[in-house]
């Protein structure tokens, strides 16, 4: 037994010299759900560049996978206490999680150093990280939601102006539904309609409660306000396209996001985000382009895209967490995030350099979504958000199955949503 | 004590003692923190506890999510555990027959068994799609119209039982083979000398040399099919409309999405007895039939 020990021994002396190779830096876990490669070979490129910037701070990346299915884990690692240092998530769930008081609050450090200005981001998008009237969260990318359209289809169908009212998106939708075989059957829907329960669908129609003139939660947000009449009428007019029109079809359900009906002329229009772009640009096979989503009452658009979750920790790894937020928020790392990725700039000023300029110029269709940036709500980030949603969801699905009319499935999702509220 | 009984004591302890603490840390433990929990409301991130008595279990009475799940689990293990045993069986009587390339069927139909449950719920979620599936492109070629497999309410339930099936049947299938191989062959030689046919032959020595076997299979499906959930997440989310949540789907709904862990907890409990309670009822059928 003599021998081993010894051995042992040294291996442990080993083991703690390797690990006090790295003491001198502080290592920030930071959790994302980045999926397309490109734009993870481009985070690892910025992380490291920050790294080199500032050599006393390291960055673990670690990917989560999708967001939609995200929350269970980070809500279990929040109550079990193994939570990053940094965490990149839609800003909606801001309430949600700082409920759990393990977040911090970003705006405590505003004028704590390195040098920010919160006058160089856009207001919205830090409204959009609020809890009780603070900012906690701060916006790492943003995005809207705006029409795919097929050029082709367009062509085909005479239509040379991009629609820009509810009757005329309805009227283009007709006209670009085609039975190629004469069998009954259209092989070419106008639209999409994004079939589930999960937050893609809602997010989507809650651009068309919007455009109706609605909202979802009252001024002080304490009480459900889409089952009024301008959600009802929302949810009408996906009813009419899709059975008194017969001219939008169903996505897979919780699959409204996904290109494939797109990309396989199935579909002519759809709601999408920016951030497809390089996709798109990566095909010749169809001709894309993109046009704000139409106005019904008012013009509206969702905004999205995902923040910067910093957690309590030691004052070292914070102050540490808080200069990689301002990293990514300043004018360099957005104008280079965004002519990548598709994604939108948070930063005044990146939005209007020279650069961004010019790409907005040789991209149109980007372009399409910085204008619809201007009309763009964010959702409530009230801790009953996921919640609600998914109410909400139910009773899309039940009023798109026709199992109920969307009056009183709405009705029915509003009654369960006041409970959420009131907890 | 003597000594050899006290060694005794010693060894028992060593054979059984890492089988029975996995058991505690494992199984046993986290069930009686359910129980527990289950009279608990939960906040995880928080993490208050505040206790609520019963009103989990009266919460679920009134509940008609709950009712729907439950409706849609009898369904489902209805639907899969006899048709798969009754096909199992079938094939694996035909395969003992020493039919012509029967190592081929054997492993064909085991096959879908070595496949994980998630993949095989994305290989059908391709197969079933409406729009580009290879089983609506058959059906419109042959001249039948497309079927919206997993998104009409109606079949949904349906066609998540028949990836469950194909899955389960093989590995029943071995199971029964196995069974089959160590019936005496002496016995079906005397059965044909006292003029049995085929089916007499069947009732009579394969039905009741197989009963153990069966009772095992059976007992292993119906747990089986009681906490069957990859399929149902991959391929259905419990969806359209709740048509196929499960029990076990409405648990991980409930927990994971709603973050309703005490009311999870409690559904939990009455899945846990009932399958429990099945059980003990096989059980003590099984061993009073094989006496």
């Amino acid at each position: 037994m003599q021998l081993p020990m010894k051995y042992i021994l040294i291996l442990l002396i080993f083991i703690c010299a390797c690990g006090t190779g790295d003491s001198d830096k502080v290592v920030l876990k930071f959790w994302h759900g980045i999926e397309s490669p490109e734009n993870n070979k481009l985070l690892k490129q910025k992380v490291a560049e920050f790294e080199k910037k500032n050599p006393d701070i390291r960055i673990e990346l670690q990917n989560i996978g999708a967001q939609d299915k995200a929350m269970p884990k980070i809500m279990t690692a929040i109550s079990s206490g193994e939570y990053p240092e940094i965490l990149w998530f839609a800003p909606v769930y801001t309430g949600k999680i700082a409920q759990s008081g393990k977040l911090l609050a970003a705006e405590d450090f505003f004028d704590r150093g390195p040098e920010f200005d919160k006058n160089n981001i856009y207001e919205g998008l830090l409204e959009s990280g609020q809890y009780q009237g603070k900012i906690y969260t701060v916006p790492f990318e943003t995005n809207c939601l705006a029409v795919y359209y097929n050029k082709n289809h367009f062509k085909e169908a005479g239509i040379n102006e991009a629609p820009e009212t509810w009757d005329e998106f309805r009227q283009a939708a007709q006209k670009l539904t085609v039975d190629i075989n004469n069998d009954g059957a259209p092989e070419q829907y106008g639209f999409l309609i994004p079939l589930g329960t999960e937050e893609w669908t809602v997010w989507t129609w809650e651009t068309f409660l919007w455009q109706a003139g609605g909202s979802l939660l009252n001024d002080d947000r304490t009480r459900p306000m889409f089952q009024k009449q301008p959600g009802v009428e929302a949810l009408n007019y996906w009813l009419d396209l899709r059975y008194k029109y017969k001219c939008a079809s169903f996505s897979a359900r919780n699959a409204g996001y996904k290109l494939d009906p797109f990309l396989s002329e199935q579909v002519s229009m759809m709601v999408n985000g920016p951030w497809n772009y390089p996709i798109l640009k990566d095909q010749d096979y169809i001709k894309y382009g993109s046009f704000a989503l139409p106005a019904g009452d008012r013009d509206a658009t969702n905004i999205g895209g995902e923040n910067l979750y910093l957690f309590k920790t030691t004052s070292e790894k914070e102050k540490a967490a808080w200069r990689f937020a301002v990293y990514v928020m300043s004018k360099d790392f957005q104008v280079d995030w965004a002519i990548n990725t598709g994604y939108l700039p948070v930063n005044k000023k990146a939005a209007t350099s020279e650069r961004y300029k010019q790409f907005l110029g040789d991209n149109p269709f980007v372009r399409t979504f910085i204008d619809s940036m201007d009309f763009g709500k964010a959702r409530p980030p009230v801790p009953g958000y996921s919640r609600m949603s998914r109410r909400i969801g139910e009773a899309i699905e039940e009023a798109l199955y026709r199992k109920q009319t969307p009056g009183k499935a709405l009705q029915k999702a509003a009654e369960k949503t006041e409970e959420i509220m009131q907890q | 004590m003597s000594k050899s009984a006290k060694r005794k004591k010693w060894a028992l302890l060593i054979y059984l003692g890492p089988a029975m603490s996995f058991l505690s840390v494992f199984i046993i433990l986290p069930i009686l923190f359910l129980l527990g929990l289950s009279f608990f409301k939960w906040d995880m991130l928080s993490g208050i506890y505040s206790f609520t008595g019963l009103s989990n279990y009266l919460g679920m009475l009134k509940d008609p999510n709950f009712y729907n799940a439950l409706g849609n689990t009898v369904i489902y293990v209805l639907g899969t555990v006899p048709l798969g045993m009754a096909a199992a069986l079938l094939i694996a009587v035909i395969i003992n027959r020493k039919i012509r390339a029967f190592s081929f069927y054997r492993t064909a139909i085991f096959m879908p068994v070595i496949v994980s449950l998630a993949a095989t719920g994305i290989i059908w979620l391709w197969i079933y799609d409406y729009q580009n599936g290879i089983l609506n492109h058959i059906l419109v070629e042959i001249g039948l119209g497309k079927v919206n497999w997993l998104g009409n309410p109606d079949i949904a339930l349906f066609s998540v039982m028949s990836v469950t099936l194909w899955k389960r049947i093989g590995y029943n299938m071995v199971i029964f083979f196995a069974g089959l191989q160590v019936i005496p062959t002496q016995l079906y030689e005397a059965a044909k000398i006292d003029g049995a046919r085929a089916g007499s032959q069947f009732k009579y020595v394969t039905w009741p040399n197989l009963l153990p076997t069966t009772s095992f299979v059976l007992i292993i499906n119906l747990i089986f099919a009681f906490r069957d959930f990859s399929q149902i997440y991959v391929m259905t989310r419990g969806g359209p409309i709740g048509s196929t949540t499960t029990l076990v789907y409405y648990i991980y709904e409930t927990a994971f999405n709603e973050f309703n862990i005490g009311y999870a907890a409690a559904v939990s409990m009455v899945l846990f007895v009932l399958v429990m309670i099945l059980t003990y009822v096989q059980i003590n059928y099984f061993s009073a039939k094989e006496r």
